[in-house]
């Protein structure tokens, strides 16, 4: 090949990209990381972090990010690792919380106990992200006080329905039990610091150990390595051979599944040693994903957000929303009884029990169905939990 | 208003036509281009303080932007989907050299879309930049060995997705 021709023609190529000013943009996303690093220190940076939800979920290719709501900030402090916090009155309210009085409808024990985090887009402009339970009879509880961004980034709940595990904004792995008790840092493999955005904290079916991506070396020149740790003897086992996000271990702990971030979707053994695509997800096929939410217990089928070639791709901030169950050898889409109803998330039970969650207007009903694709009850949930998201069906 | 911010908008606004000139190379789409060179310009502006004297600012800014670009999660389904997608006219010549280059470069961007982003950045550190193969791995924190042998698959994949564009390049190239 003619290497000074090439030269030429990327040159040419380069020609089509049409200036713009990206001053402005820049400093936004710059008073975000630093929001992000001040908000450990200063409890008067918490209500500036509700508004603006992050960088990850600020860079979105088409252009079209949720701009945050920063407050009317026309200039930026000079850059420095110790900027103050921005000056914010902390917001002692959770204002959008669920009330305890509100929706309730008939007792369906059999769903189980869901737990509930906030979305990038709820309404609730609080500073932090509240972790909440709730079960079909009784009201939804408030539990555990997490910083927002990590209850929307990467908060995970482990399946027994005990603890949580979180990535903190200064990339710091930390779990507790759901109520908030007992907090610990843990360190796997003695790295301090973990991935927050891709490959985020999941839970072992057993709640013992925790899939992580520990970070070997920071920017500009960032390294990661995912792994396996044992929480209560610390044990780290590294994980090779996989590459992907948002990964999802299934109930009886034989398969990984992830996104892969080209569109594909992976199903692995947890050793990384076998990984086989879905089919006709991704590639050339008219469907792709970079969502996955959840797995049924023996890694046969898969509840993901499914998008069209002509959607946006997203970012790589994770969406627990669902449009779909597919079956992980044929790729096919699974039926749901859902009455024609839109699909807004879809948990598994670790009995393969199905919940549907599906939009009725100014609330979200919940469709219980059975591991033989009957739906067996439905159940309307509490409208004050509308904006916010399943993050776990606990056993 | 405040030296340092007066410094670095100055840097943003003379730097950023050309580091958006190699994004748009590493990611073969506009909106992609201007996210990353964003991105690459924020975490500039967080080390400001010690980066603004030292004259190396545009490179670390674009050793962010390889490292965002190939270690992100950097989704690609937009660049695959532009080979049905036409450039718009910039007007001008309209003649047949200038259709063949239309055809050229929408063949070159469709070529470059099905390579992996550590071939494409190569491609364009080596190429586009004029990098040499040590430039290129302290900029992407790969070996040198891993350069070659990223750029040699870079050059053979081109070939293989694209063999009118090789062909075009091959004879181009002979008769000179």
């Amino acid at each position: 090949m003619n290497q000074d021709r090439l030269r030429l023609d990327l040159a040419d190529l380069a020609d089509e990209v049409t200036p713009v000013d990206l001053r402005d943009r820049a400093l936004r996303t710059s008073r975000r990381l630093g929001i992000q690093r001040a908000v450990v220190t200063s409890a008067a940076a918490l209500a500036v972090l509700a508004a603006a939800t992050g960088t990850a979920l600020a860079i979105r290719p088409d252009g079209q990010a949720p701009a945050p709501a920063v407050p009317s900030v026309t200039s930026t402090p000079p850059p420095s690792e110790a900027s103050p916090p921005p000056s914010a009155e902390p917001s002692r309210t959770a204002s959008a919380s669920p009330s305890t009085t509100t929706g309730g409808g008939p007792a369906s024990v059999a769903i189980g106990r869901l737990f509930y985090g906030p979305t990038p887009t709820g309404d609730d402009t609080s500073a932090a992200g509240y972790l909440w339970s709730y079960e079909p009879g009784s009201p939804p509880t408030r539990l555990a006080k997490l910083p927002r961004l990590a209850a929307i980034l990467n908060a995970a709940v482990s399946p027994d329905g005990r603890r949580v595990a979180w990535v903190d904004p200064d990339d710091n792995l930390r779990v507790a039990d759901v109520d908030g008790d007992n907090p610990r840092k843990l360190t796997p493999g003695g790295h301090r610091q973990v991935e927050r955005d891709c490959w985020t904290p999941v839970w072992s079916p057993d709640s013992r150990r925790l899939t992580i991506s520990v970070v070997l070396r920071p920017e500009p020149a960032p390294a990661w390595e995912k792994g396996v740790v044992e929480l209560n003897t610390g044990t780290y086992t590294r994980l090779a051979g996989i590459k992907g996000c948002h990964p999802l271990w299934s109930a009886d702990g034989t398969v990984l599944a992830y996104a892969d971030g080209e569109g594909r979707v992976a199903v692995n053994r947890p050793d990384g040693s076998a990984e086989k695509l879905i089919p006709g997800v991704g590639g050339s096929g008219a469907r792709s994903s970079f969502d996955v939410a959840s797995i049924s217990p023996d890694g046969s089928r898969l509840a993901l957000l499914l998008r069209k070639p002509d959607e946006p791709a997203g970012d790589v901030a994770r969406e627990l929303d669902a449009n779909a169950v597919i079956d992980t050898r044929t790729g096919r889409q699974v039926d749901l009884p859902l009455g024609g109803r839109t699909l807004r998330q879809a948990w598994f039970g670790a009995d393969g029990r199905l919940v549907a969650r599906v939009n009725a207007g100014d609330h979200n009903v919940l469709v219980l169905i059975g591991a033989d694709g009957r739906k067996i009850s439905e159940s309307r949930e509490p409208a004050a939990l509308k904006d916010l998201q399943i993050l776990q069906l606990a056993d | 208003m405040d030296p340092l911010l007066s410094e670095f908008d100055s840097f943003v606004r003379t730097r950023t036509p050309a580091l958006l000139r190699s994004a748009y190379l590493l990611t073969g789409d506009q909106h992609l281009a201007e996210d990353l060179v964003q991105s690459a310009l924020a975490r500039t502006h967080r080390s400001w303080g010690r980066l603004h004297d030292s004259g190396n600012a545009e490179a670390y800014t674009r050793k962010i932007m390889y490292h965002l670009q190939v270690s992100w999660w950097r989704r690609r389904r937009v660049a695959e989907a532009m080979p049905g997608d036409l450039p718009e006219s910039r007007g001008g010549d309209s003649g047949p050299d200038h259709a063949q280059q239309i055809t050229l470069r929408l063949t070159l961007r469709a070529a470059l879309a099905r390579l992996s982003t550590k071939q494409r950045a190569v491609l364009v550190l080596r190429f586009f930049e004029d990098r040499s193969e040590v430039e290129a791995a302290e900029m992407l924190g790969v070996t040198v060995g891993t350069v070659k042998s990223q750029t040699s698959k870079a050059l053979t994949k081109l070939r293989t997705v694209a063999p009118e564009l090789a062909d075009l390049y091959v004879t181009e190239g002979s008769a000179r």
